[in-house]
């Protein structure tokens, strides 16, 4: 089932492409909010939209691992999809440090990577002269530069991030979702999905499902807002 | 935006001009990859892709280990003392790995292309994968030339005749093993304003009189 086909909930775990669309668009936006940064103002701006993204994939990430797959043993789809999540999350977080970096990140990943496929014995001597070298590179090509070298290489991470997660969502779609539907009865659905949409432990729990509402046509906000009626009644927890 | 090359002080600045073309096949690859609809032909793509494979590999062919870093005088780095001159030096001596790496960047857009064989159109995730490994490709291609036009070729300007400069800027434009020698420059062409293609004719001629063209 894909997010452009939806009509009816028929299980509650049928709402996984509407949580994946919600991420689309939040990944696009960020995605797009890089395409056309060019300072260094732009990649605060960055920083802030790409760390949103990141607290809505790791809880979701997160709460999946524990109450979805976790709880499906001997299943191999499952482990696949915990370890998707790991390679994603790992991505996101090397992207963040790399946006933490600062404006020259992208000269520092330039110079080194290049060092990289040096001789190890050439890599030595160049380790040692790398700052002089990423020193000489910033005067030369002047600030302008230096940060227009890390928003590209910003940009292009996050499409492997954005790459990374579209095969997930794709992969969990075709392998997770139909073995949930099968193995896992409709209260134990509403539960994951209750707890894939409501964070309990926050301030403000809805902060999820609102952020979902947000992102989906009227279409898709009514099957939500039937299934958010369905999981607020339900009392039940998962056997 | 995309700067006129007024005139071509030296030689080596015909590498400007070779840099122009090389973004440029870039940019309409990129372009090609990022409107890939599913179910649409990979046809156009694949054209695009082919072109701007091939001037890579040619320039990683004729830059790596040949005038490029050989025709300098190497007693001139021993006597580079400041620092930026330095990294010059040491960004000059690693162009074969910058050009290793770009080549790893065709090699990986090639990979994705040989996985969607004998697929007539294109799926969403190709369509993904395309785009994020060209992108990658011209990032790196860009920090390569970029770097090349701040550091390495000032010191070739500075430490280069003019005759050995017409000798490299020759080999690059100049493919004398083709049975059309001047397909490089028909190429690089098609991404230069009226005004940039008389300045390379004119280096042509120059090379051309210094090197005759064997017919």
């Amino acid at each position: 089932m894909t997010a452009e086909n939806i009509h009816k909930l028929e299980d509650p775990i049928d709402v996984m492409p509407l949580m994946h669309k919600a991420f689309r668009a939040v990944s696009d936006r960020t995605e797009a909010l890089a395409a056309k940064a060019s300072t260094f103002e732009d990649i605060a701006e960055l920083k802030e939209a790409f760390g949103y993204w990141v607290k809505q994939i790791l809880y979701h990430a997160t709460v999946e691992d524990e109450v979805m797959t976790g709880p499906l043993k001997n299943s191999q789809p499952a482990r696949d999809n915990e370890a998707e999540h790991a390679e994603l999350a790992g991505k996101a977080g090397e992207l963040a440090a790399f946006i933490a970096k600062g404006k020259a990140a992208g000269l520092e990943e330039s110079v080194r990577d290049a060092a990289f496929t040096l001789e190890e014995a050439q890599h030595k001597e160049l380790e040692e002269r790398f700052h002089e070298v990423e020193s000489a590179l910033q005067e030369v090509l002047g600030e302008k530069k230096v940060t227009a070298r890390t928003i590209r290489h910003i940009h292009s991470r996050l499409i492997g991030v954005r790459i990374l997660e579209l095969d997930h969502f794709e992969n969990e779609e075709a392998f997770v979702v139909s073995l949930v539907r099968d193995e896992v009865d409709e209260a134990g659905q509403l539960y994951i999905i209750r707890r894939l949409l409501i964070d309990e432990s926050a301030e403000d729990p809805r902060w999820i499902i609102d952020w979902v509402y947000s992102e989906l046509d009227s279409a898709d906000q009514a099957l939500l807002k039937d299934l958010e009626t369905r999981f607020q009644a339900a009392v039940a927890q998962p056997a | 935006m995309t700067v006129e090359i007024t005139t071509l002080e030296q030689p080596i600045d015909a590498m400007y001009l070779i840099h122009k073309a090389l973004r440029g096949e870039a940019d309409r690859t990129v372009e090609l990859a990022r409107r890939l609809e599913n179910g649409c032909s990979l046809q156009a793509f694949k054209l695009a892709f082919t072109a701007w494979a091939t001037a890579i590999m040619y320039h990683a062919e004729k830059e790596v280990g040949t005038a490029m870093s050989n025709s300098v005088d190497e007693s001139r780095r021993a006597a580079a003392h400041d620092p930026v001159e330095r990294a010059k030096w040491s960004l000059l001596e690693q162009e074969d790995s910058e050009y290793a790496r770009l080549l790893e960047g065709v090699q990986d857009v090639m990979t994705v292309l040989e996985e969607d064989i004998g697929s007539t159109s294109v799926i969403s995730r190709t369509k993904q994968h395309l785009y994020g490994q060209v992108i990658a490709l011209r990032v790196a291609q860009e920090d390569h030339l970029e770097t090349e036009e701040a550091m390495v070729i000032p010191l070739l300007r500075e430490n280069l005749s003019p005759d050995s400069q017409l000798t490299v800027v020759g080999g690059l434009l100049i493919d004398r093993d083709a049975d059309d020698q001047r397909w490089v420059i028909d190429w690089i062409s098609q991404d230069l304003t009226p005004k940039e293609n008389e300045l390379l004719l004119g280096l042509e001629s120059r090379i051309n009189q210094a090197q005759p063209v064997a017919l």
